[in-house]
């Protein structure tokens, strides 16, 4: 089997679009978090979600032939190619190729289609404007469109498609692209989720309830995940990027190495032992994260960092039970653990690949994202594991081995460990 | 309606799907221009400016005939005989 690293990291997330940006905003725990009246207007319990503020689609314009530019409107595909050309640039891979590249592919996946776009197609269908509609709408609208985009701007000759996991999405698209390259079924791919900025996919979540409605007038402090006072999500949107590739391939052209990605594993909890539709199954957590650990070959005690899906509903405290019986640490014993939600939201389908990014930047540079909006914790999770596992500010302490985890309706889970690279 | 006058709505509707080079190149251009070789348009332009020239002067293009339509003699050939037969069909 080969190992597997990764080379290059884009982004496009509510609290900042491009490596440098998202960094400082992880690193000091800028919240990107935003009131939105149009929300108020729809009445909506929950007006605040994270958009990605001051993103700039113009760069775009380089990289399309113009009649694709000019009818580009879903958001999925704009964050997906933006996050994508930096991560592709940063991985130092070339661009305008005119040949195929047969040993490199794409896993992109996303939830749902950019329901704003749709609900334009339709709108100029019930007003029966079908033939103005144009010719550019179906590879915007259609699941893999995005995955689409990007073989085409990259010439990939492998793979490329898409996935689709609701909230597991993103991490599971990287552990897709893991074994393929393990397998030794493609040199290099692009791995990625989105999740576009559309009140209608945040309408039917504040339907369900499930989104905090506390916090209208206070946006940054919204998103309260493992907090006493935590009352439900708040909606996100965005994309990530992230390229992995074969060790030698990486090696040979001289890269720059993030990290190597020790194992992945994605399962499902079959809807039963308490799992459902939207609940994860205790059960079906714990043995995704127990069989990552165990195909990495190394005991959870090495374990610096748990990156969690913990998004500040009802269920933060069962997810960290499960990482607890599954790392079988607990206490004081247990490592650090942080989501990046409590400044982003859940940005849904990209929650995943924008997570496993700000797990890699946070391991390379050494430093811990401060959970933001957890003052006072749950109580219930401090019968768990010690207050010090959960850091709330800036901190500065030596990451070598990180485990990233996403539970998604449909009980599906998708776990990876990223370790630093050493030869 | 004149041929130039055409010629001129057709050139501002394919400016925008035109890299800044090809733009340049607009004047330059015969009724052999091809649009596929000579020009940055693809088959998928070519069927979104069609969409516009239907919307601009209330004819129809059949399906079948847009795929000829590779030059720029083509396409005004084809808009000019469709505005005639409008002309023609038109009461009065």
């Amino acid at each position: 089997m080969n190992r597997v690293v990764l080379t290059g990291l884009g982004v496009v997330a509510p609290n900042g679009v491009g490596l440098d940006q998202f960094s400082k905003a992880v690193q000091y725990g800028k919240s990107g978090l935003r009131f939105f009246q149009y929300l108020k207007d729809a009445n909506m319990g929950c007006c605040v979600a994270g958009v990605p503020e001051n993103f700039d689609e113009k760069i775009l314009a380089d990289y399309l032939s113009p009649g694709a530019y000019k009818a580009l409107r879903s958001t999925t595909v704009k964050y997906s190619l933006c996050a994508t050309i930096e991560a592709w640039l940063n991985a130092g891979l070339s661009l305008h190729s005119n040949n195929v590249d047969k040993d490199t592919g794409c896993i992109f996946g996303s939830g749902v289609c950019d329901v704003d776009h749709m609900q334009h197609a339709i709108g100029m269908y019930d007003r029966g404007d079908v033939q103005k509609l144009g010719t550019r709408q179906i590879e915007q609208l259609m699941t893999s469109g995005p995955a689409s985009y990007i073989g085409g701007l990259f010439g990939l000759g492998n793979q490329v498609s898409a996935n689709s996991s609701a909230c597991s999405t993103g991490t599971e698209a990287v552990v897709m692209a893991f074994e393929k390259i393990r397998k030794g079924q493609a040199q290099r791919m692009v791995a990625g989720s989105c999740e576009a900025s559309s009140q209608y996919i945040w309408a039917v979540f504040d339907a369900m309830r499930v989104l905090d409605r506390n916090h209208n007038d206070d946006p940054s402090s919204a998103s309260r995940p493992m907090s006493i006072d935590s009352a439900g999500f708040i909606p996100g949107s965005g994309a990530g990027a992230l390229i992995l590739e074969n060790l030698e391939a990486a090696q040979k052209r001289n890269a720059f190495i993030y990290a190597e990605v020790l194992s992945g594993f994605v399962n499902s909890g079959g809807q039963r032992a308490g799992g459902s539709m939207t609940a994860p199954s205790g059960p079906g957590v714990q043995s995704c994260i127990e069989t990552a650990i165990d195909q990495a070959g190394i005991d959870s005690t090495e374990i610096d960092l748990v990156s969690a899906h913990l998004t500040g509903t009802g269920a933060d405290r069962m997810e960290i039970a499960n990482w607890a019986a599954a790392l079988k640490r607990s206490g004081a014993n247990f490592p650090y653990i942080n989501t990046l939600k409590s400044l982003t939201g859940h940005c849904i389908s990209a929650t995943g690949s924008i997570e496993c990014v700000a797990a890699i930047l946070q391991m390379q540079n050494n430093f811990l994202q401060p959970n933001k909006n957890c003052e006072m914790i749950q109580p219930a999770i401090l019968d768990i594991i010690d207050e010090k596992c959960i850091v709330r500010k800036p901190t500065d302490v030596t990451i070598d081995t990180v485990i990233k985890a996403n539970f998604g309706f449909g009980d599906v889970n998708s776990c990876v460990i990223f370790r630093k690279y050493k030869e | 309606m004149e041929r130039a006058a055409i010629l001129a709505d057709l050139k501002s509707m394919m400016r925008e799907y035109m890299s800044a080079e090809d733009q340049s190149k607009l004047d330059a251009m015969t009724d052999d221009t091809n649009l596929f070789n000579e020009l940055s348009i693809d088959s998928i332009d070519l069927v979104d400016i069609v969409i516009q020239v239907e919307n601009r002067y209330g004819i129809e293009i059949k399906n079948e005939a847009i795929s000829g339509l590779n030059t720029l003699g083509k396409c005004l050939d084809a808009i000019q005989a469709r505005l005639a037969e409008k002309e023609k069909n038109s009461p009065g």
